[in-house]
């Protein structure tokens, strides 16, 4: 009886675990969105006013964003300082890859965002900053649908996850 | 005759109504009958047993053979 109700237990624990790591997907996205939209605000600022050179300017972005957004942009920095020879670009585009496990963005945020790169620290300020605004534009109209997706789906994975483990307590009980 | 499985398909209807809801609510409509159906083939399932069972007893009752 005890091990019947312990079983139990841990079937749902872990259904209602999983609803919430896929509740949790659609939860970040929109909030990494926005951090990458206010990070690429800030360099746009460092671009424009303190013509920071580009490794300077992304450890200090890094200090100022939120947890995967900084990983990424310290992530770039490092690989400029430590391997010499990468460009911007490789660098950007490694970091992405590795940005891959810990953030929540999906393909197409990816590829907006390694669009970017390509323009990174190899032209003057206006054109390095329209790309940056044309990325943030797009981010923008990533991020209302991410927000919509979320107000659909997080409630229901989270439902479902805890749904789905009483029924299987039932089914086999 | 236990009383057990009345008790589990009460339960799982109230889960699978409430799943309905939920998939109704996030706008899955299609999900949501799919849910439904197979909640009703699952509890079919449970009881087709008995119902054989109370074709046999009307069958023996009024020696159908």
């Amino acid at each position: 009886m005890l091990l019947k109700l312990l079983g139990a237990l841990i079937i749902v624990i872990t259904s209602s675990w999983i609803g919430f790591i896929i509740a949790g997907y659609y939860r970040e996205r929109p909030k990494q969105l926005r951090d990458f939209q206010s990070a690429l605000q800030m360099l746009q600022t460092e671009i424009i006013y303190g013509s920071t050179p580009i490794p300077e300017a992304l450890s200090r972005i890094a200090k100022k964003t939120n947890m995967p957004v900084s990983t990424f942009f310290q992530n770039v920095k490092e690989i400029l300082y430590n391997y010499r020879g990468y460009t911007v670009d490789e660098a950007w585009e490694i970091a992405l890859k590795n940005l891959h496990r810990e953030s929540s963005l999906n393909k197409t945020d990816k590829e907006i965002l390694s669009v970017l790169g390509n323009y990174l620290g190899i032209s003057d300020k206006q054109d390095q900053i329209k790309h940056l605004k044309l990325t943030s534009s797009y981010l923008k109209k990533q991020e209302e649908n991410a927000e919509e997706e979320r107000k659909k789906n997080e409630k229901m994975w989270k439902y479902l996850g805890v749904l789905t483990g009483l029924m299987i307590i039932l089914l086999i009980y | 005759m236990d009383v057990d499985l009345i008790f589990k398909i009460a339960g799982l209807g109230i889960l699978i109504s409430i799943l309905n809801k939920v998939l109704l609510q996030s706008g899955r409509e299609e999900q949501a009958q799919i849910t439904a159906l197979v909640g009703v083939v699952i509890v079919l399932l449970m009881v087709i047993q008995l119902i054989a069972k109370l074709f046999d007893s009307v069958k023996t009752m009024f020696q159908l053979y």
